[in-house]
């Protein structure tokens, strides 16, 4: 007869009482129950699938002006309206072929949204383009049919750039590569132009770092640069749908309440304290040094090479340039920031942008 | 003082600078303060002597970077010591050595 080691006798000892367990009725019937959950599982997300794939389609039309930048207000309320028409279980039609302005912030905007699970609810959409030529040219080199499925083609440009960031990072190269679609157009040269570093930088730091408070560097942010060769023109679109600048310093629970009874939960009455760099996130780690982004972003906005600078949060849209604040009825959910870098009549650029640090 | 040792961020370091901590993504302030500049700094209050910083050749110097580098090391060593032991060098650019002077001087937000 063999005879077993103590090691392997305690090991055959632990098989059998497994085996033993395996076979009670107690053990039989959970997993019995969780098989059975799984394939109602399995179903129901397969119906759930099949169900929002053959949802009506609703035809969504914008306003004609079709600019963020021009037309805030109405533009946030249509895309407000398309989140609402996916949350009532539809399928979104974007109509927008009547559109008679269209402008470069406004596609970073659509591309951002229809590639946020939060705005179509899981819902499917489609649309066409502008009839106008001009505007169809610049939808196509946007790069924008790169991120939805469609049987167009999109025309590749040097002077465009749309960019998702995958790894919810600040990204140098990305900075150094958007700097230099700007400084090449608009100045003519590939000299590095700091101010415009530095913003491409502070924005992705923001986004990352504030736009989900709760999972900070969970957030996807997008960069939309188009330059335009006629006019010199670079314009830069960023954006993050995450809760906003406003939305990260907001209090929370009964602090919140306060602020509601009293009348000082509107974004607007904080305005200034955000352009000033007063207002910080919930963010508790190195709470005294942090807060040097927006100042530094709204001081550069001044200099010349700027010709302009807005930014939108939440329910307040901003002009860098001259300190002008707007509330919108619509808000924006997320973060939104333009500007548009052109030439001036100095050659040494860099030179002049000094002047606005001090 | 004498000075006796340099970093040329540019060069050692990078000249794409990126943001406030290490999470964020390549080339951070924390990256830069922890993996150069701090022990430098401490070689340089050893040894009594002045360590140069030269700012020359980078795309930028955003905020965030400044401050989670020499802003944080102002914080923790105080503004005097690191006064003390640190020059700083742009011929490229006045604003920048202005700049970092005052994170170090006033790390905190007013």
């Amino acid at each position: 007869m063999k005879r077993y080691t103590p090691k392997r006798r305690r090991h055959l000892a632990g098989r059998s009482r497994y085996q033993l367990k395996r076979r009670s009725s107690h053990y039989v019937e959970r997993r019995q129950h969780r098989l059975e959950a799984f394939i109602n599982g399995r179903q129901a997300e397969y119906q759930e699938k099949e169900r929002k794939h053959s949802a009506p389609f609703v035809e969504h039309v914008p306003p004609a002006n079709f600019s963020l930048i021009d037309n805030p207000h109405e533009v946030l309320a249509y895309f407000n309206r398309g989140e609402e028409l996916f949350r009532k279980k539809n399928q979104v039609t974007f109509d927008i072929a009547h559109v008679t302005s269209f402008t470069p912030d406004t596609i970073a905007l659509m591309v951002a949204s229809l590639h946020t699970e939060e705005y179509t609810h899981g819902y499917g959409y489609r649309g066409n383009e502008p009839e106008n030529t001009e505007l169809a040219k610049l939808f196509e080199i946007s790069g924008f049919y790169k991120f939805v499925r469609s049987h167009h083609k999109s025309t590749d440009s040097d002077g465009t750039l749309l960019h998702k960031e995958r790894d919810h990072k600040v990204n140098p190269d990305f900075a150094v590569e958007a700097s230099l679609i700007g400084v090449q157009n608009s100045f003519g040269n590939s000299a590095p132009f700091e101010p415009l570093y530095e913003i491409l930088i502070e924005c992705m730091s923001n986004s990352n770092n504030h736009a989900d408070p709760k999972n900070p560097g969970s957030c996807y942010w997008w960069l939309f640069v188009y330059s335009n060769p006629d006019t010199r023109i670079t314009s830069y679109s960023f954006v993050d749908l995450g809760v906003g600048i406003f939305g990260s310093m907001r209090a929370r629970g009964i602090l919140q309440l306060i602020a509601k009874a009293t009348g000082l939960s509107r974004d607007i009455s904080f305005a200034d304290d955000l352009l000033e760099g007063k207002l910080h996130s919930r963010m508790e780690v190195d709470r005294d040094i942090r807060g040097k982004g927006i100042p530094q972003i709204v001081s550069t906005a001044g200099m010349n090479e700027f010709k302009r600078f807005n930014l939108i949060t939440n329910d307040v849209f901003f002009d860098l340039k001259t300190g002008a604040r707007e509330e919108l009825a619509s808000p924006m959910a997320g973060t939104f920031l333009y500007w548009e870098l052109g030439p001036t009549n100095n050659a040494e650029h860099g030179d002049q942008g000094d002047d606005h640090y001090s | 003082m004498e000075t006796k040792e340099t970093i040329t961020i540019a060069k050692d370091f990078s000249n794409r600078l990126g943001a406030r901590y290490r999470k964020d993504g390549p080339y951070s302030g924390q990256q830069f303060l922890e993996d150069f500049l701090l022990p430098a700094f401490e070689r340089a209050v050893v040894g009594g002597h002045c360590l140069l910083v030269d700012l020359d050749g980078a795309w930028g110097y955003p905020s965030s970077f400044v401050s989670g580098s020499f802003g944080k090391l102002s914080l923790e060593k105080g503004p005097a010591l690191v006064e003390k032991h640190l020059r700083f060098k742009s011929d490229e650019n006045n604003m920048r050595l202005e700049r970092v002077r005052k994170e170090i001087a006033n790390p905190k937000v007013k």
